[in-house]
């Protein structure tokens, strides 16, 4: 008799629960707010301009304590620079494979030798023909002058 | 908008009104103001939350107002703090405050071993919910969702996001989070952590409306929380790669770090047991100036076995208390003593030798 009842409690929505849910709240927590305060739109980065309290003034001045700190100490300063160098260095790494993955392109290898191979071969052809006609002349004159 | 207009609208409300969708609806463009707001300002979020119910009279000492932004504004932050700091009180806090203000975000928590972990993880989360129960209400406690084993604990909150525990092992490869805390992250080995572990955070949070923004604070945010260890180990070249970045990115990084002193100020630790330790004449004060200090332990520098090796790899496994009969009848002992003068120790070597 009792799961019958809650069978036909739950079936019905005439539970506690459901009928809160069906009523009331929209939502139930500050997540679900955020939730959809995102749906319309990415919510950017609260802006100040300078700190704002007591608790600001004291992570920016322990902020700049540290790197006036770091700064003045040379051998820190050099661990600094290097860092630096290496960040550049793999920057570049970076832009030097993206080309040489350009040039891998498959379809523009095959480009190459579909369109540029019959042309290559001509001129290879023509070469050799004004080469032998060249030769042949000078042999020719070679021969008038003698 | 600015902090004094915020702090004035929460002085209007006080009454319980029901939540309909269209009330909800209509205060969105400030509501969003207010959590761009709370991202930054993660002590007044939860100052807000206390004014919902505060049965401890729980209030934030100075120092953990400092700690709470550094940790929600930067992406790496190395906090090295003693005992009874409340630091691991603090990064929990942390991570449920961006479960909440960051939708579907996946954070976790590791630390050297897997149950040591997930054991500070429901103790801290414990005390949260008994200090602010605003964000027990946050999370989703329905069964088989949030999760307390002894192993493996899990906090789904309800916009979906959730933070667990994930164990500093190669069967860890492969997970996908987008930020954690490392703790005890003295303890943690270097190799997994950066092999298994921070590339679990190789894909950035996708926001409600469908875009992914990288530079988010929470994409890749790692916060790691320790008292001071040995110098020449990874956690220690973390910690000055960190204080690198502070200087070179001091938007993104920022190391911190503290002593006794502001628990013992601020009446966490008991001024007399620090004193106890001091005088306890059994207790290193290598130890001490590591556990107390957060002063790193040092050794010589580039030297050739670090000194964590050398701890390692110095344990006896069949230690002899008196001359073995075991050996064969060639064996014999060689005891060598380096005599300490002026108050130095002496030191008395013991080599079997079994040719």
């Amino acid at each position: 008799m009792v799961s019958m009842y809650d069978q036909l409690m739950k079936s019905g929505n005439f539970t506690a629960a459901q009928n809160k849910k069906e009523k009331g709240e929209f939502i139930e927590s500050i997540s679900e707010l955020v939730e959809l305060c995102e749906r319309e739109g990415f919510i950017p980065r609260y802006y100040t301009d300078g700190p704002k309290d007591r608790v600001d003034e004291t992570i920016l001045d322990l902020k700049n304590y540290t790197k006036s700190l770091v700064v003045e100490e040379m051998n820190l300063g050099n661990l600094i620079e290097g860092a630096v160098r290496t960040m550049v260095q793999e920057e570049n790494k970076e832009e030097d494979e993206d080309i040489e993955d350009e040039e891998l392109d498959l379809e523009e290898i095959e480009q190459i030798k579909d369109e540029d191979y019959s042309e290559f071969v001509d001129f290879v052809e023509d070469e050799s023909a004004n080469d032998e006609e060249t030769i042949a002349e000078i042999i020719k004159k070679g021969l008038n002058n003698t | 908008m600015r902090i004094e207009e915020i702090l004035s609208i929460q002085e209007k409300r006080n009454q319980k009104i029901g939540l309909s969708e269209e009330r909800v609806r209509a205060i969105l463009p400030v509501a969003r103001q207010y959590v761009a707001f709370w991202r930054e300002y993660p002590d007044i979020f939860v100052d807000w939350l206390l004014e919902q119910g505060n049965p401890q009279d729980f209030k934030f000492y100075f120092y953990q107002r400092v700690f709470l932004r550094i940790a929600m504004r930067h992406q790496y932050v190395y906090a090295v703090f003693p005992r009874a700091y409340s630091k691991s009180f603090l990064s929990m806090m942390v991570l449920m405050i961006r479960c909440i203000l960051y939708p579907k975000c996946k954070l976790f928590v590791t630390s050297g071993g897997k149950e040591q972990a997930a054991g500070i993880m429901k103790e801290k989360v414990q005390e949260i919910c008994t200090l602010i129960p605003a964000f027990k209400k946050e999370i989703d406690w329905s069964r088989g969702v949030t999760l307390e084993g002894k192993d493996y604990c899990k906090y789904v909150f309800r916009s979906g996001s959730y933070f667990d525990n994930i164990v500093a092992r190669e069967t860890s490869r492969g997970k996908r989070r987008h930020g954690g805390v490392i703790e005890e992250c003295a303890t943690v080995d270097g190799t997994i952590l950066s092999e298994v572990i921070i590339p679990t955070m190789n894909v950035s949070r996708l926001c409600m409306d469908g875009s992914t923004h990288p530079e988010e604070q929470l994409n890749k945010s790692q916060l790691y929380i320790t008292t001071a260890g040995w110098k020449n180990t990874f956690p220690y070249d973390k910690l000055i790669q960190l204080l690198v970045w502070q200087i070179i990115k001091p938007e993104k990084s920022m190391v911190i770090g503290g002593t006794y002193r502001i628990p013992v100020l601020v009446k966490l630790l008991d001024k007399n047991f620090v004193r106890d330790l001091k005088m306890d004449g059994t207790f290193n004060e290598a130890s001490f100036q590591r556990e107390y200090e957060s002063k790193w332990s040092g050794s010589v520098e580039n030297a050739f076995f670090s000194e964590e090796a050398i701890t390692r790899n110095r344990i006896l496994k069949q230690p002899e208390y008196e001359a073995s009969g075991r050996a064969s009848k060639s064996s014999f002992y060689i005891l060598s003593m380096d005599v300490g003068r002026k108050g130095c120790d002496s030191v008395i070597c013991v080599f079997k030798v079994t040719p």
